[in-house]
């Protein structure tokens, strides 16, 4: 016996039927049906339902980004990325959902497409906007799309970046810390005769003089440290505003001129950078308090025996 | 069970929950037309109810299609007492904005009303890509909350005649982009919330309230968009092949928005073989390749409500002569039945 549907139901199930026929490949299929009726017809095949989805919200990726050479120029810093432990967020799905301007972006960019109309992809010359305007000044287009994403590749650049300073740092500061904790245990020594042997050494060991070589070592590692920092920067072609934190995020926001100080951002960015400079200075303090502390106990916990000379002959 | 979709319209325009739809489609295949024909059939149809009729091409032809001038003002089309139009206006209503901004900062500081005297921000603004659909977006928000709180003018049905395609996607991909951002701005003021506003405390504006209030609109309008019971696209086309194949593109491009698309009007079909007389050897060859893709249009859209509206002898303008071409999107034009109305239609002076 045949049911008898209502408008509504009916609506639904042709809507479902439609969407079917969409899904799985068959919105590309119906083009290429379409465009396969024109000899010689350059119009795209390829349908905004089958490309892959990069949020979970439903937009789509922009099919310049998956640009052959967009893949080719992001690869290489994928790659190195990935080499670094810890770091999960190494695919372009990952960076578009954990960075909502990306992904915003690519949607932007994607209405642009649509904006200009179907054919090729090409802007509209009657509406020309912002994207076509940035779109112009290259006439490579694909070139231009790789331009367009500077916040995708900046953000994979300033992590890896990030992991290098870190690791300048670190390296800085052990080799700095394997030269001061003997250097310590001396000055610390009850009887460092051993020394006293040379003239130099022994000016060293001189518990007065502490102070002024613990700076002069400071100032020449700070000084490496700074200097390979730069360089670190000019490889990566980050500036020490991009690296700085949240004070210069909500800074930027404030536009020029409410404050009175002219160029607040680029002044707080370079305080910031010798803060960090500085605070590696208090860090070696600290850390020689602590020697200080560690190897007095150890000298009265285990004095050096000094051997007794035999008496010499004839003053006795 | 019988799910054959019929060649009209009339279950869209009896509907009594459909509160948007948007005609669109190529550029010159008769979108303004049909979104004519559509307002007034569903006008005839439901006279207690209100509708009103939005242009959002850049290039209205509103006017022009009824003959008698729209503004950015909805108003009443002469003859029917329940369908208003307007045209979306970007100079003017940008104007409007400058005005009420120099009004705002005539009791304030003269500088900044000097500045916009020369009417500066509607220069500014009127170039900025989008605008229309922006203005148009601004349309919707208003009518919306109007609907809610009783004011102002009230309308059961908003239908758009919009711009050629690329417009009209950017525009309805306004709601989604809009809400991102504004989540984006949301996370920020929820941080920053009181020095925005005490920034912004000077004029007694409270940006944060706004924002939210904004944020809260365009997830309405998102919502209402993605209702199938609430909105409609209707795609227009004629028999060709570009056309045919930016039709497809348009309709996928709905489905990815979650917008309901189940109509297909074609548009300037010349039932050439039913030509009384001597008939035209253009007109038949022309006939023959809208036959091919019609043909295509029914195996492509077999789900659809496909309306095969025919090339009126003269220009379908005026209200009496849309009255006379719409009738074909309740009942479906038979070429040997229906001939003499495609003759019929009055010359516009």
């Amino acid at each position: 016996m045949a049911t008898e549907l209502s408008d509504a139901e009916k609506r639904k199930l042709l809507r479902e039927r439609r969407q079917q026929k969409f899904s799985n490949g068959g919105a590309s299929s119906r083009l290429n049906k379409i465009t396969g009726q024109q000899q010689n017809s350059f119009l795209s095949s390829t349908s905004v339902l089958d490309e892959p989805k990069v949020t979970p919200s439903g937009n789509k990726k922009s099919s310049n980004v998956s640009d052959e050479e967009v893949e080719k120029s992001t690869k290489e810093i994928q790659d190195l990325l990935s080499s670094i432990p810890g770091n999960k967020d190494n695919s372009e799905t990952d960076a578009a959902e954990t960075n909502p301007e990306v992904a915003l972006f690519q949607q932007l960019l994607k209405m642009q497409q649509q904006g200009g109309g179907f054919q090729n992809g090409s802007p509209d010359a009657s509406t020309p906007d912002l994207f076509s305007s940035l779109l112009n000044n290259d006439t490579n287009t694909t070139a231009s799309a790789t331009q367009m994403l500077p916040n995708f590749v900046d953000e994979k650049v300033l992590k890896y970046y990030k992991f290098k300073v870190s690791k300048l740092k670190s390296y800085i500061i052990l080799i700095k810390w394997a030269l001061l904790a003997p250097y310590v245990y001396f000055i610390m020594h009850p009887n460092p005769t051993v020394l006293q042997a040379s003239n130099l050494l022994s000016q060293i060991v001189e518990r007065s003089n502490f102070f002024s070589i613990f700076t002069g070592l400071e100032i020449v590692f700070i000084s490496i440290y700074y200097q390979m920092l730069k360089k670190l920067q000019r490889d990566n072609n980050v500036t020490a505003t991009q690296n700085a934190g949240g004070i210069l995020k909500y800074l930027t926001m404030i536009p020029e001129g409410i404050l009175p100080i002219r160029n607040i951002q680029g002044k707080i960015g370079l305080a910031l950078e010798y803060f960090d400079v500085a605070s590696m200075y208090v860090t070696d303090i600290c850390f020689v308090l602590v020697l200080f502390g560690v190897m007095k106990y150890y000298h009265s916990s285990f004095p050096i025996s000094v051997p007794i000379e035999p008496p010499i002959a004839g003053i006795q | 069970m019988d799910l054959t979709v019929e060649p009209d319209l009339n279950s869209l325009i009896t509907s009594s929950t459909h509160r948007w739809i948007f005609v669109g489609g190529k550029g010159g295949v008769g979108k303004t037309t049909s979104s004519c024909s559509i307002a007034i059939q569903m006008a005839l149809a439901q006279p207690e109810k209100q509708y009103l009729l939005i242009s959002t091409d850049p290039a209205h032809n509103l006017s022009d299609a009824f003959g008698e001038k729209f503004g950015k003002d909805a108003r009443k089309v002469t003859g029917m007492n329940n369908l208003s139009c307007m045209e979306i206006d970007p100079s003017a209503a940008l104007k409007d904005m400058n005005d009420m901004a120099v009004a705002n900062n005539a009791t304030g500081s003269g500088e900044f009303s000097d500045l916009l005297q020369g009417g500066a921000l509607s220069e500014l603004t009127g170039s900025i890509p989008g605008i229309d659909e922006a203005l148009s977006f601004m349309e919707v928000m208003k009518h919306i909350k109007n609907q809610e709180q009783g004011e102002g003018d009230r309308y059961d049905t908003v239908i758009f005649d919009t711009a050629p395609t690329g417009h009209t996607l950017r525009f309805l991909q306004l709601p989604s982009t809009l809400s991102k951002l504004l989540e984006k701005f949301g996370e920020i003021t929820a941080r920053l919330g009181p020095m925005l506003n005490s920034l912004a405390g000077a004029n007694n504006v409270d940006l944060v309230g706004k924002m939210s209030e904004l944020k809260s609109n365009v997830e309405k309008i998102k919502e209402q968009f993605t209702n199938p019971d609430m909105t409609t696209f209707v795609c227009v086309c004629i028999s060709e092949f570009l056309s045919l194949y930016e039709t497809e593109r348009l309709v996928q491009e709905l489905i990815s928005y979650d917008m309901d698309v189940n109509s297909i009007i074609v548009n300037q079909l010349l039932f050439a073989e039913y030509d009384e007389g001597d008939s035209c050897k253009r007109c038949q060859s022309r006939w023959k390749m809208q036959k091919k893709y019609l043909d295509q249009i029914d195996e492509l859209y077999e789900d659809f409500h496909i309306v095969k509206m025919p090339l009126c002898a003269g220009e379908i303008r005026g209200l009496n002569n849309l009255k006379k071409f719409s009738q074909f999107l309740r009942k479906p034009y038979d070429p040997v039945a229906d001939s003499k109305v495609i003759y019929e239609l009055e010359q516009q002076d």
